[in-house]
């Protein structure tokens, strides 16, 4: 736990170097795709209004040099399976990058969404000594949470205090300098395996950078994807990926939940390369160029040429109906989505005050998904595009990208999380300090 | 058959070609080798070719015989001197002091030493050197005007108003109609007896000279043998009191051997002696 904490504390330490060199990279290891973005920090600071806000939520003072999005290999389930290869993609994505962008980059933040994550809620009080709340009893009250035991293969991925409670208030979002005698804070923590956080550190490790902080995937895109209403009012945001589906529930402003579910959109190609007998990456093209959920009469008549090289003329010459297509894609969507349902009523997601679903990822372009998630989840669905940053390229500011311009989000105004507070020490008091002062005082 | 030749190349770049390309990026590295590496490249093989004595003096020699072709260019010979100004005992004598040989390369020439080298010729006063189109090496040259006649012990001293030595003369020959000084430092004082001969303005024309007595004062000697001994400070205003009195009562002209006027307000004269030191008595009762 303590060794989490020095490590994380470290990356904090490596992030505001980086800031302070201006270039940072953004790295997001997915199971599909590997993006990288090199983002360069001019040191505009927003300015931020009355509610917390500012104009441009966050987006400001960075802007995208360079960025390189390329085939994913060795990574399934959003796992490290094959460390060369995945190394190699990382190489290929960050030496592209870094040539648009004209600029080495040494630190890069990465995001995970395998590791199968897992959510805590934690509570934590004390009483405060002196009756203003200053960031020492912040660091206490954080300190003071008993840590839910979990297996030891499991590292602590974020830990961020989501509300604090001054006596009777509650729902405050930062108590210091107020006055009050307990204090009391929700945190919630998410672990996810260690061995998925070690694998991506070894092969960042193995491409001479710097691990400057790391996040998991369904916080970033949802950091993208979701307004600050819907992060104000409860939401819940859904990233469907290539290999793993990545759920978030936000409510105030703070992620509340978290979870990965493994199935994702290569599922589907799957069905579809063993329902047509065709290669997988003609499964792709074809899930992506005449894909959808929603058959109607017209997809009836919409043929497909489904063409192979076996040289079989039956096989090689084949024409199905976009009906067809859809009877193989809708149950497999359909089963991910109850996935997620079931996911979302186990995290108690129905008793949030707006119950609003945001969909995001490279599969939420599936013509048509959102009517069917409506009625699997919700009627409040909505499909989410990133946010747009400085200078971010078009290709990148589809859906598929959500994650990827969240962690430049992240990189850019990180949440304050449990290390960020220094605790309190417990042997080092004042009294010694002085006494140490007086030798020095006595003896030079 | 193989279909393995056909097989893609792994898109992702080699451990060492990734290095590299992030190296090429690190400004400092970059810089090095886009211009390190040329600089060594290039001074390499001339440092290693200089480094032989034999090699240097070879090019020192070739950059030599290359500077003398340049500067010996007809465009740059200098083939006459012309000499403004100067009387012809003084143009021998320059040209002798410069000692040119020409042709000569104005390169070769250096116009401040020739001036100073002229200036050094007690007669001349000012010189200009400049060169002139058409390969002439103009000297423009004011000469000292003669002034006074310096009295040694053998010959004469041509000296300027100022005092300033122009030349050794043997005999007053040229030199007739300038005055003559003599004594021990009276070039020091030459400006001193110019006024006081400006002052006389041969309106007595028996006179000798002016002798510099003690370094300090004048003695005018009278063709007669009569010495005026003239004062320390202002002669010139002694010499006109003379000049009044001699107008009025012809002092001059009397039989008196000395005028002491040292001191203006006393007036002392000394009578001739005759061969037995006693005072000639044929000029005892002159009124006085």
């Amino acid at each position: 736990m303590t060794e989490l904490y020095h490590s994380q504390r470290a990356m904090r330490a490596m992030r505001s170097a980086a800031l302070h060199r201006g270039v940072i990279a953004v790295l997001d290891v997915g199971t599909s795709k590997i993006g990288c973005l090199v983002l360069k920090f001019d040191g505009t600071t927003e300015k931020i209004d009355g509610d917390g806000v500012g104009s441009l939520a966050g987006q400001s003072g960075f802007q995208v040099i360079g960025s390189a999005l390329t085939k994913s290999r060795g990574v399934e389930y959003g796992e490290i399976v094959s460390m060369p290869e995945t190394e190699r993609a990382i190489r290929t994505a960050l030496q592209s990058a870094q040539k648009l962008a004209n600029s080495r980059v040494d630190h890069v933040i990465a995001c995970i969404s395998g590791g199968s994550p897992r959510s805590y809620g934690l509570e934590g009080s004390i009483d405060i000594k002196s009756e203003i709340v200053d960031d020492k009893d912040i660091a206490d009250v954080l300190g003071s949470c008993d840590i839910p035991s979990f297996e030891s293969d499991r590292e602590v991925l974020h830990a961020q205090p989501v509300n604090f409670s001054l006596d009777q208030r509650t729902g405050l979002s930062d108590p210091r300098g107020q006055i009050g005698k307990n204090l009391s804070v929700d945190m919630h923590m998410l672990t996810i395996k260690e061995k998925t956080i070690r694998d991506l550190a070894y092969c960042i490790k193995r491409c001479d950078l710097e691990l400057a902080g790391v996040a998991s995937s369904s916080y970033v895109a949802a950091l993208s994807s979701l307004v600050e209403d819907e992060k104000e009012l409860g939401a819940a945001c859904i990233d469907l990926g290539g290999g793993s589906s990545n759920i978030s529930i936000f409510w105030k402003k703070h992620m509340i939940f978290a979870e990965t579910i493994k199935m994702g959109g290569e599922l589907v190609t799957r069905d579809i390369s063993m329902g047509l007998q065709v290669s997988l990456s003609k499964a792709e093209r074809i899930k992506t160029r005449n894909g959808g959920v929603l058959a109607t009469g017209l997809d009836d008549r919409e043929m497909i040429e489904i063409t192979s090289e076996t040289n079989d003329w039956e096989l090689d010459r084949r024409i199905i109906s976009r009906s067809d297509l859809i009877g193989i894609m809708r149950p497999r969507i359909e089963e991910i989505l109850e996935e997620v349902r079931c996911s979302l009523d186990g995290a108690g997601f129905e008793d949030l005050p707006s119950r609003k679903i945001v969909l995001t990822g490279g599969a939420s372009q599936i013509p048509g998904i959102d009517s069917l998630a409506s009625k699997i989840l919700g009627q409040q669905v909505r499909l989410g595009r990133p946010m747009r940053i400085h200078r971010l390229p078009q290709a990148y500011s589809g859906p598929n990208c959500s994650g990827l311009v969240g962690l430049s989000l992240f990189a850019a105004h990180p949440q304050d999380e449990w290390w960020d507070f220094s605790p309190r020490s417990k042997n080092f008091n004042g009294q010694s300090v002085s006494r140490v002062f007086r030798w020095f005082r006595d003896n030079w | 058959m193989s279909f393995s030749k056909f097989r893609k190349r792994d898109p992702a770049p080699s451990r060492l070609r990734y290095k590299f390309s992030r190296w090429m990026l690190s400004p400092v590295f970059k810089k090095t080798l886009l211009y390190g590496v040329p600089i060594i490249l290039l001074t390499l093989p001339s440092l290693v070719f200089f480094n032989d004595q034999n090699n240097k003096e070879q090019v020192q020699e070739i950059a030599f015989d290359l500077y003398r072709k340049l500067i010996e260019r007809p465009e740059f010979m200098i083939d006459a001197l012309s000499i403004e100004g100067a009387s012809d005992s003084l143009n021998s004598e320059i040209r002798e002091v410069l000692g040119l040989r020409f042709p000569i390369s104005s390169f070769d020439l250096d116009l401040a030493d020739l001036q100073k080298r002229i200036l050094s010729l007690p007669p001349v006063e000012i010189a200009e050197a400049h060169i002139k189109g058409g390969g002439i090496l103009h000297l423009k040259v004011g000469e000292k005007a003669p002034a006074l006649l310096l009295r040694k012990e053998n010959g004469f001293a041509v000296l300027s108003e100022y005092g300033q030595y122009i030349r050794s003369v043997p005999s007053r020959e040229h030199f007739f109609d300038l005055p003559v000084i003599a004594g021990e430092g009276a070039e020091s004082a030459a400006s001193q007896a110019m006024n006081i001969f400006q002052v006389i303005n041969k309106k007595f024309d028996h006179i000798r000279g002016l002798v510099f007595v003690g370094q300090r004062r004048w003695n005018i000697i009278m063709k007669t043998g009569q010495v005026v001994m003239l004062p320390e400070n202002d002669p010139a205003k002694a010499v006109q009191k003379i000049l009044i009195l001699d107008q009025a009562e012809q002092i001059l002209s009397r039989d008196i051997a000395v005028f002491d006027f040292r001191l203006s307000s006393r007036i002392t004269l000394r009578l001739p002696l005759d061969e037995f030191f006693e005072i000639d008595p044929k000029v005892v009762g002159v009124r006085n």
